[in-house]
């Protein structure tokens, strides 16, 4: 102990520090492959999620939004290594209704899903698997879309809605943290999507320093599996409190957009070519081979028994021009489409998008044939 | 504290470490200004200003009440008053520099501070010099700071005391005031508790104002301990250790070792330590049984590793602060359990309570059965050492579990010493007890952290009866 110099031990430490770091950034290594989901703990039947900050510890959660390799491999569709040969695999997108907000993982709608065993005409094992995630971002969407090519899709299943399609979520999870990929997604396709305060990636942000948090969550993530594989739960029903005031996603309250009266064709079309169409082509694109069906999700707006806050989504007339258009263009493309939006009743509904088991359950009687039809073609 | 915080103050340790001159004083302030730091944020905001301001009151307080005398002039002491005086005050002017960074902006109005701090230091003067009986005086402090204990640590007695606060104030009773939070209360309390128990029984060093203040709120240990005893840190404070080429891979290997145990091994068993919420989701016993050493764990690698960063950085100032853990989860019974866990601790409560109510109750005129002596002074040592983390039923319990933990072993000790077969006493025998003792008390204290961690008895009970398959 005597013999060591503390300061020639400092330079070291901190060379040693500097190269490692270096080192880091050259290589970028793919630690987020490294899970032990999968291996020694069951993978998720989901996305890691958590709503609120304070409830990680509850409902055994963290979500590495910054590290799509960490995400994926944490759930079962990370598991390519077992796959069978016969598994038709379709992976599901979408928002929080996807996801099933306030829904153990089982009872959401793949979990109804797989609950069927169901098999394709050629007797094929048909396998769905959740890549739904909290937020109605259609960029993020097609960003998992894109990373989930790796996990030997079948067939892609995306589910959207009129809010899908609004860039009103520019900062949600995955976008800020995935700059690179949002600004050529965005730039490739020409997408309405302001992406004016993501900022490019830096050398530093691909050191181990500039990525300690990513690395810390996904340290983090791996532990709590342990949690997650004693409990099960990875979900917390979130009591809804009063509609806030702040947040007006409304597009009845767009200055361009009056009412349907007063909207004139030229603007409906301007509507659905700014915000809907281009990222549709987007996501069929980035499919590449792979078919993608893409469905309009229910909305309780249409099960006649809507209880929603006026001020915080759009109104109908708007949700008919999207909806319309959507099926319109869908069709002269040739889009697999199936439109749901109104197939649920009102009790199928805890929110305005969030089903019930229940409804998942009736849902997933509606969704089968097309899965089926589609395996066949 | 966080990592920024604690690199902060390692920097600063080493610059104060390598002062000649103005050491003590720069010391103090350092002390005196994270004592403001590091003060939570409070429901009242400027009680974030106020209740350091009450740190460093009573600290003074308790400082002229046990130096003798001839140690209380002005001359050496007015350095260190208007060390203290003036981070008071410049802590207040932060309302004028609103550095968030540094410290709370909201603080109140200067004149409010001064007159305060002139009717404190009146206060004191008048205290001093005109009242007769010093020895009444420390009864006084030693109740008061027993008092304000018990207030803190005690949610009901809070909570209640709070609501008459808030109507007495006139304040909207539909938001109370729900929880005052003095930062490093407990062990503040304990230094000034020892201080007057040795002014009492005469064996305390003379000090300056400056050394006190500078023992009782010594920054590495404040908030966290380890409790070091006044006459042994002022030597080194008089005299520090030399930070030569040994001192600085010392220093530089705990604070290493406790960032990594309190940051990386703490962090990660914090995410999978039993919790209430966990109780009632683990379905089955062995999940119980893993949740419950991870917080065996995390409670030791959390508490052990901020010892390793408190020594770390009184290494780098010149002080050698005393050890608190020795591998307690090694021991091969409950007493050797208790002499190298919170070791500090175990050392206070023996010297200030255990050994005085030992020899009180030796000294009784009908003798006591040995048995019921140390029934009676274990089971009452443990519940006061299971209060001092929080006046509840849980920290009590948990208490009485260990006192009763430490009785059985003395009485089982007893009964086997002449009894054990032969085949114990080989070297073979020797290390299979020894393995079995460590299981048995390793587990021992692991169960009793339930009434610890776990908010209620009966979320503890009914952890308990999991963790054995009942439920």
């Amino acid at each position: 102990m005597q013999n060591v110099d503390p300061l020639r031990l400092g330079i070291k430490a901190i060379l040693i520090f500097v190269l490692a770091n270096l080192a880091f950034a050259y290589f970028d290594p793919p630690v987020g492959k490294l899970s032990l989901y999968n291996l020694l703990l069951p993978g998720r039947l989901r996305f890691p999620y958590v709503r609120r900050d304070e409830d990680f510890l509850r409902v055994h959660s963290i979500s590495v939004f910054e590290n799509f390799d960490a995400m994926f491999s944490s759930i079962e569709v990370g598991n390519i290594a077992k796959i069978q040969n016969n598994e038709y695999r379709v992976l599901f997108l979408g928002d929080s209704s996807m996801w099933g907000f306030d829904l153990a993982a089982q009872d959401t709608l793949v979990g109804q899903i797989n609950r069927l065993n169901l098999q394709t005409c050629n007797g094929r094992v048909l396998r769905a698997y959740n890549l739904g995630y909290p937020l109605p971002v259609g960029v993020r969407d097609v960003l998992l879309l894109d990373k989930a090519r790796e996990y030997h899709p079948n067939l892609f299943v995306w589910f959207v809605t009129m809010d899908t399609f609004i860039d009103k979520n520019v900062n949600a999870d995955f976008l800020t943290t995935h700059p690179d990929e949002t600004i050529k997604l965005v730039g490739t396709y020409g997408l309405k999507f302001d992406i004016s305060n993501i900022q490019p990636s830096s050398p530093w942000n691909k050191t181990i320093v500039g990525r300690r948090l990513e690395l810390k969550k996904m340290i983090l993530l791996q532990v709590d599996g342990l949690g997650w594989s004693a409990t099960g739960v990875d979900y917390y029903v979130w009591r809804k409190g009063p509609a806030s005031q702040g947040i007006s996603l409304s597009v009845a309250a767009s200055p361009n957009v009056a009412g349907e009266a007063a909207m004139s064709d030229k603007n409906k079309i301007k509507l659905l070519n700014s915000f809907v169409f281009p990222l549709l082509h987007a996501a069929q694109s980035e499919a590449g081979k792979t078919p993608l069906l893409i469905v309009n999700e229910p909305d309780q707006m249409l099960s006649g028994s809507d209880a929603r806050d006026p001020g915080q989504v759009y109104a109908l007339w708007a949700y008919n021009i999207y909806r319309n258009g959507l099926a319109e263009w869908l069709k002269s493309g040739n889009y697999d489409y199936v439109d749901l939006g109104g197939s649920l009743t009102g009790g199928d509904f805890v929110s305005e998008f969030h089903r019930t088991a229940a409804g998942e359950q009736k849902l997933a009687q509606k969704i089968v044939p097309e899965l089926l039809h589609q395996a066949c073609k | 504290m966080t990592v920024v915080q604690i690199a902060v103050l390692a920097l600063v340790a080493v610059v104060i470490g390598r002062l000649s001159r103005g050491r003590e004083l720069a010391l103090l302030a350092v002390s005196a200004y994270v004592v403001f730091w590091l003060q939570p944020v409070q429901q009242v905001v400027s009680l974030g200003f106020w209740m350091p301001v009450a740190t460093l009151s009573l600290t003074i307080l308790a400082w002229l009440l046990t130096a003798p005398p001839g140690m209380r002039s002005w001359k050496s002491n007015w350095p260190a008053i208007a060390v203290l005086t003036g981070v008071a005050l410049l802590m207040d002017a932060n309302r004028y520099f609103k550095l968030d960074q540094i410290f709370v902006t909201s603080t109140p109005r200067i004149h409010f501070v001064l007159l305060a701090l002139v009717g404190i230091a009146a206060a004191f003067f008048i205290l001093t010099r005109f009242m007769k009986s010093g020895r009444l005086l420390l009864v006084g402090l030693f109740a008061i700071i027993i008092l304000i204990f018990v207030f803190l640590k005690s949610p009901e007695i809070m909570k209640t005391t709070l609501g008459y606060l808030t109507a007495a104030l006139g304040r909207d009773p539909g938001q109370p005031l729900v929880s005052i939070s003095w930062l490093g209360y407990s062990y503040l309390a304990f230094r000034i508790l020892h201080t007057i128990r040795d002014r009492q029984s005469g064996r305390l060093p003379s000090v300056t104002l400056g050394e006190y203040v500078n023992y009782v709120i010594f920054f590495p240990s404040f908030t966290a301990g380890p409790i070091d005893r006044i006459e042994r840190f002022i030597m080194e404070l008089r005299s520090p250790l030399a930070l030569d080429n040994e001192g600085w891979v010392d220093a530089g290997t705990r604070l290493f070792v406790g960032l990594f145990k309190k940051f990386v091994i703490a962090e990660m068993l914090s995410v999978i330590s039993l919790s209430d919420i966990m109780v009632s989701q683990v379905k089955t016993t062995g999940w119980m049984w893993v949740f419950l050493y991870a917080y065996a764990f995390r409670i030791y690698f959390d508490f052990s590793g901020y010892t390793d960063i408190a020594i770390g950085l009184g290494r780098l100032i010149g002080i050698r602060l005393p050890e608190n853990f020795s591998a307690p989860y090694l021991k091969p019974n409950l007493t050797q359990f208790w002499n190298s866990w919170h070791m500090t601790l175990t050392q206070w409560f023996r010297s200030y309570f255990f050994n005085p109510v030992t020899r009180l109750i030796r000294s009784a005129k009908r003798p006591w059965p040995v048995w019921l002596t140390i029934l009676v002074t274990q089971v009452s040592t443990m519940v006061l050492i299971g209060m001092w983390h929080g006046i509840t039923w849980g920290f009590a319990l948990w208490g009485l579990w260990h006192g009763l933990g430490l009785f059985i072993q003395n009485r089982w000790s007893d009964f086997a010493r002449s009894r054990m077969p032969a085949w114990t006493q080989t070297r073979s025998g020797q290390i299979l007890l020894n393995v079995i003792g460590v299981f048995l008390t390793f587990n021992f204290v692991t169960l009793g952290w339930l009434f610890f961690n776990l908010s209620t008895p009966e979320i503890a009970w009914q952890a308990m009866r999991k963790l054995f398959g009942l439920l």
